[in-house]
């Protein structure tokens, strides 16, 4: 019970805190983990903490029912079913969750069908609306509010996680038609520009238990929410530094396969190369991605890239191909190219 | 009245025993100490100066105006000549410019060919030898002077249509000019009109000096008022005229100005073209209205200007009274180089030359009589170019001046005289007119020219065209034809016209200021005051027709006071380039014995520089530069040549250009180094050393020239003339203004200087440094002030405006560049969209084949910067769906080349 009621005040806890989705979440993880160690001590404070705020409010109100839905949910109880489809907006990000549940319970009735995307570890959910996935690695959990979509294979359910290509650049060039990022699973995947590890968790999702994802970003802020995802998922190393000193990380990086970049710098060519040189095997790849605006926003989108393609160039790498990224972004591209490619060894 | 044959004899003598140039000299002497006595030490030589003391002591100082009343004669003429002077006049003037002069004698003689040329002398003389710029005939007998001259004049012209200068004499005999006559007589007998409608006018007018004033007076009224004044100056001349032939000259000259010059040049024209002034009227109207216009507004500065020439032109014809010969070659000398009469020394030169000039002159003066009876300087100046042309190669330098500038040759003279007259007498619109009409046919060709440089105003091409063809046509058809036969001395005096025609034509600019310079030179009573008129002159005539406006303008601006502008630009050469070249060439005459001998026949070539040079210049460039040499002096021929060429170029480029036409050169070669011409000219420069390449230069250059006159000559002579300087001179030029940010002005400047420098060295070596160095910067500035007034002034003037325009866009340009550099902002992509290759040019979203986005990009399409953020913000809450997803590739591959 003691665990029930600690559940219910972390439950109360996050209610508390509230609003924003990352608050959320490391309210969500914090709960999640403290489970079963420090659940009395815990559940006491927090319980207690929101107990005296608690009310009217609703952090009291969903404490009260989270005590019992957790409770529930440690016992992973059905009531939760309709828990899930309630909370709607934390809904978005409480659906998760109980969107695990309740997906099942909601969806159930309706048929939803995953299908793997020419990509590896891609997959898009087939449904009244098509939706690009990818396959949970830390099950019944939500990054960043996404939702997750588990299918009954029968012999167990997999869950997915919908991967909103307005929030992903990588999702966006797949959605653009990108022939291929390279990323699949088993990749070891040098990410520069990590933020808070959205797109971290889907390139965690691709490249699975066998691949990695070194995380590299300078914000402290989104360093923390990296920090976070990184917990729960086994093949990210989160890495807060400056992408354009690569010495600093050199010794957590191994080589890596491919390099994606997402640092909308203006020496975004030259900071690739240097972790390529780095890190990069021959023949590896890069996917970057380019804001025009921010190399030069009185330039011409197309002659920006078509300059950092050069640079490229310039760096040795050969670059493969080019998608736009609209409309999911405003003057955006990806290009992809490889690096000190191997001869007579197709790229 | 005294015989033809005593005439020829006075007239001889006063040739053997005085080059023209003493008496250009004089005139310009007498000019210039009464309006800036300091400048007359720059410009004489102690020598020189003595000399010409000396000599107007014995002989009355010719006065401008006297010189410039000329013009009035037309009109007079007119009714004169109706009486009966008209018939001889025609087989006088047909032989000679002086003609007219003789058609006066001849009315009074009517004796042998010669005689109506010597009775023009009497009457016309006064004209004739104004024109003739042999006020030996005013030195030999006041009256008689008057009828020697006219006596001398004929012979003169005959000589020199019959051949060279040397030749002369004895070809001045009767039968020499009968013989000529004749052929002349088709051309000429034009001019003998109006010569003799002058000559009745000066006979009329007999009053004598007093004349000058009055015509002074007058050509001031006729400023005022164009039309009237015209009129009133043209009987103001008349009298003037009567007391001397000059004032006739000047009168004719104010009243074409004031009446808009038309008339003087359409008496001139009508004269020489038909003896009854029916087409002169006409024509005059024509001109009138260009005149008119220019002659407004620089009419005022030119009176001012022809009064100072007119005086001189008095004076010269009293000089040339006093030693006929020497007055007559003085005369010839005075006119050619009043200015470098610096060349006493010169004299036996300039005396040939005179004499040639003479001979010339009594073509010319024909031509001049048909003009307006220019001043005897302007003759002279006339004469020397068409004897030169004659010497050298009647025929070769009536073709080539037909063809080209050697007809520019000519024509500097013939437009010279006629620019002189023109100018001297009447306002700078009456020059311009003058210039232009006198170049085209004495009279006749005058008023085609007149309509010619209407023409070029409209098109520098047409001008060359309408020169070309009114000569052939017109007036100046039988002058041109003439000239271009080369074998006719007439053709001569009508080749001058013609090629001032052409030139004219040629280079609006050019021709103006070849007219001007060399009617300067030669008019000289104020050498420096013509020039700065036949500079303003022609800068107003190209303002009125093409450009005059600027150059008008910026003689206008630069010299509101011409003469007192010209005598400080002489020196300073401030004033237009016109002064500049003038001031060379004067420079150079007084400079240097070899000058003056080089003046009497370089006056053609070098001191006419501005107004010879031009002639060379062109000629050099032309095709025949030897046969310039040779045409514009004999003498010169040798080394002249090169000095020539090079003065030439200096002032010819000026000159040539014009004072519009040099500021385009000028313009346009530091513009535009882009020009073709300015290369060319460059080479030709070089080649100037070698005439032939010059010429062959020229004549490639002419024949555009010709089509657009007046940018193509214009460069060419300007290229020609600093590469006649020299060719690093004219390189510096081009490539400095283009170097230079400074658009028109600075370049010009500095180009100018250069080229100054250059020209001046050339100069130097041919000529004096000084002058030279003088010249240059004048020119320089004169180039700037053209450069600026073109470009102020109307768009209309062709020439101006489009030099103007080229220096200001190629100014433009390298400042803009500069600006750009400077300017620009900082981009880190220099590459523009269109060097992409063609399937990365857009980034837009391909609907087809992402269908699911499409619903996205409808709504975030239409959006940019927050609201863009805010649609996409909602489109990220997980609400948004496309429908189906297209897993197809759809990206652009670099393909292996593109690495």
């Amino acid at each position: 019970m003691g665990l029930d009621f600690n559940r219910g005040g972390s439950g109360g806890f996050r209610g508390g805190r509230g609003g924003g989705d990352r608050g959320g979440r490391g309210g969500f993880g914090g709960g999640g983990r403290g489970g079963g160690d420090r659940g009395g001590f815990r559940g006491g404070d927090r319980g207690g903490f929101r107990g005296g705020r608690g009310g009217g409010d609703r952090g009291g109100f969903r404490g009260g029912r989270g005590g019992g839905d957790r409770g529930g949910f440690g016992g992973r109880g059905s009531p939760r079913g309709g828990f899930g489809g309630r909370g709607s907006p934390r809904g978005g990000r409480g659906s998760p969750r109980g969107g695990r549940g309740g997906a099942g319970g909601m969806r159930g009735g309706k048929t939803v069908v995953v299908e793997p995307h020419r990509l590896g570890g891609v997959f898009i959910v087939k449904g009244k609306e098509d939706a690009l996935a990818t396959k949970n690695m830390v099950v019944g959990e939500s990054v960043y509010g996404e939702k997750r979509v588990s299918v009954d294979d029968g012999a167990g359910s997999i869950e997915y996680r919908v991967w909103n290509p307005f929030r992903s650049k990588l999702a966006a060039s797949i959605m653009g038609g990108l022939e291929n990022t390279h990323i699949k699973p088993g990749t070891k995947l040098l990410y520069l520009g990590a933020a808070s590890g959205t797109t971290v968790s889907h390139c965690s999702d691709v490249v699975g238990p066998e691949g990695i994802v070194y995380a590299v970003e300078f914000s402290h802020r989104s360093g923390r929410d990296l920090l976070g995802v990184a917990k729960k998922r086994p093949n990210v190393v989160p890495i807060v530094e400056d992408a354009r000193h690569p010495h600093k990380y050199r010794m957590l990086v191994g080589m890596v396969d491919v390099i994606f970049s997402d640092v909308a710098q203006p020496d975004q060519a030259r900071i690739v190369a240097l972790n390529a040189q780095n890190f990069l095997r021959n023949g590896g790849h890069a996917v970057i991605s380019i804001k025009a605006n921010c190399i030069d926003s009185t330039a011409e989108p197309e002659a920006v890239f078509a300059g950092e393609v050069n640079k490229l160039k310039e760096e040795k790498f050969k670059p493969l191909e080019q998608v736009t990224l609209e409309p999911y972004e405003r003057d955006h591209a990806v290009v992809v190219a490889t690096y000190r490619p191997v001869k007579g060894k197709k790229v | 009245m005294i015989s033809s044959t005593q005439y020829l004899n006075i007239f001889r003598v006063s040739l053997s025993a005085m080059s023209s140039d003493l008496y250009a000299n004089a005139v310009l002497y007498c000019e210039i100490s009464q309006r800036n006595p300091e400048l007359v030490a720059k410009m004489f030589n102690e020598a020189t100066r003595k000399k010409l003391d000396a000599f107007l002591k014995d002989h009355e100082a010719p006065k401008l105006k006297d010189i410039i009343d000329d013009g009035a004669f037309k009109k007079r003429k007119r009714t004169a000549s109706t009486s009966g002077n008209e018939p001889p006049s025609k087989k006088v003037a047909a032989k000679e410019s002086s003609s007219s002069d003789s058609s006066d004698d001849g009315a009074v003689k009517k004796n042998g060919v010669q005689k109506p040329v010597a009775v023009a002398a009497k009457k016309a003389s006064t004209p004739a030898q104004k024109k003739a710029a042999s006020s030996s005939s005013d030195s030999e007998s006041d009256a008689p002077t008057k009828k020697l001259t006219p006596s001398k004049k004929p012979p003169q012209t005959p000589a020199q249509k019959n051949a060279a200068s040397s030749s002369d004499s004895d070809d001045e005999d009767a039968p020499a000019k009968k013989t000529l006559p004749p052929t002349k007589i088709v051309k000429q007998t034009p001019k003998k009109q109006e010569t003799s409608d002058s000559d009745s006018d000066s006979e009329e007018s007999d009053a004598g000096k007093s004349k000058k004033p009055a015509a002074k007076v007058s050509s001031h009224a006729v400023k005022p008022a164009t039309k009237k004044a015209s009129s009133s100056d043209s009987s103001d001349s008349d009298d003037d005229k009567k007391s001397a032939p000059k004032p006739t000259a000047a009168k004719a000259t104010p009243k074409a100005p004031a009446a808009k010059k038309a008339e003087s040049s359409s008496d001139d024209s009508s004269d020489d073209a038909k003896k009854p002034a029916a087409k002169a009227t006409p024509v005059k109207a024509t001109p009138k209205a260009p005149a008119a216009k220019k002659a407004e507004s620089s009419s005022d500065s030119s009176d001012d200007e022809k009064k100072p020439a007119a005086k001189p032109t008095p004076a010269k014809a009293t000089p040339k009274a006093p030693a006929a010969k020497k007055a007559a070659s003085s005369s010839d000398d005075s006119s050619d180089d009043e200015k470098k009469p610096a060349a006493k020394a010169t004299p036996a030169k300039a005396t040939p030359k005179a004499p040639a000039a003479k001979k010339a002159e009594s073509s010319s003066d024909s031509s001049d009589d048909e003009k307006k009876s220019v001043a005897k300087p302007t003759p002279a100046k006339a004469t020397p170019k068409a004897p030169v042309a004659k010497k050298a190669a009647s025929s070769s330098d009536d073709s080539s001046d037909d063809e080209k500038k050697p007809s520019a040759k000519p024509t500097p003279a013939k437009a010279t005289p006629k620019a002189p007259v023109a100018k001297k007498t009447a306002s700078s619109s009456d020059d311009s007119s003058d210039d232009e009409k006198k170049p085209a046919a004495k009279p006749t060709p005058a008023k085609a020219t007149h309509k010619v440089p209407v023409a070029k105003k409209a098109a520098s091409s047409s001008d060359d065209s309408s020169d070309d063809e009114k000569k052939t046509a017109a007036k100046p058809t039988p002058a041109k034809a003439t000239p271009k036969v080369p074998a006719a001395k007439k053709a001569d005096s009508s080749s001058d016209d013609s090629s001032d025609d052409e030139k004219k034509p040629a280079a609006k600019p050019t021709p103006a200021k070849a007219t001007p310079k060399a009617p300067v030179a030669k008019k000289t009573a104020s050498s420096s005051d013509d020039s700065s008129d036949d500079e303003k002159k022609p800068a107003a005539k190209p303002t009125p027709a093409k450009i005059t406006p600027k150059a008008p303008a910026a003689k206008k601006a630069a010299s509101s006071s011409d003469d007192s502008s010209d005598d400080e630009k002489k020196p300073a050469a401030k004033p237009t380039p016109a002064k500049a070249t003038p001031k060379a060439p004067v420079v150079k005459k007084a400079a240097s014995s070899s000058d003056d001998s080089s003046d009497d026949e370089e006056k053609p070539a070098a001191k006419p520089t501005p107004a010879k040079a031009t002639p060379k210049a062109p000629v050099a460039k032309k095709a025949a530069s030897s046969s310039d040499d040779s045409s514009d002096d004999e003498k010169k021929p040798a080394a002249k040549p090169t000095p020539a060429k090079a003065t030439p170029k200096a002032p010819v480029a000026k000159k040539a250009a014009s004072s519009s036409d040099d500021s385009s050169d000028d313009e346009k070669k530091p513009v535009a180094k882009q020009t073709p011409a300015k290369v060319t000219p460059k080479s030709p420069a070089a080649k100037k050393a070698d005439s032939s390449s010059d010429d062959s230069s020229d004549d490639g250059k002419k024949p555009a020239a010709k089509q657009t006159p007046a940018k193509s000559t214009p460069k060419a002579p300007a290229a020609k003339k600093a590469d006649s300087s020299s060719s690093d001179d004219s390189s510096d030029d081009e490539k400095k203004p283009v170097s230079k940010q400074t658009p028109a002005k600075a370049t010009p400047k500095a180009p100018v200087t250069k080229k100054a420098e250059s020209s001046s060295d050339s100069s130097d070596d041919d000529e004096d440094l000084p002058k030279p160095s003088k010249s240059k910067p004048v020119t320089p500035r004169q180039k700037n002030e053209d450069s600026e007034d073109a470009e102020t002034e109307e768009s209309s003037s062709h020439t101006p405006a489009l030099k103007a325009k080229p220096l200001a866009t190629s100014t433009e340009k390298p400042g803009y560049e500069s600006r750009k550099r400077k300017s620009s902002p900082f981009r880190r992509v220099q590459m523009t969209k269109d060097s992409v290759a063609e399937k990365f040019r857009n980034n837009q979203h391909d609907s087809s084949f992402d269908q699911w986005g499409q619903r996205a990009n409808e709504s975030l399409g239409k959006v940019v910067g927050k609201a863009f953020r805010h649609e996409k913000t909602k489109k990220k809450k997980g609400s948004y769906g496309g429908g189906p997803i297209n897993q197809s590739i759809n990206s652009i591959k670099f393909s292996d080349s593109d690495d």
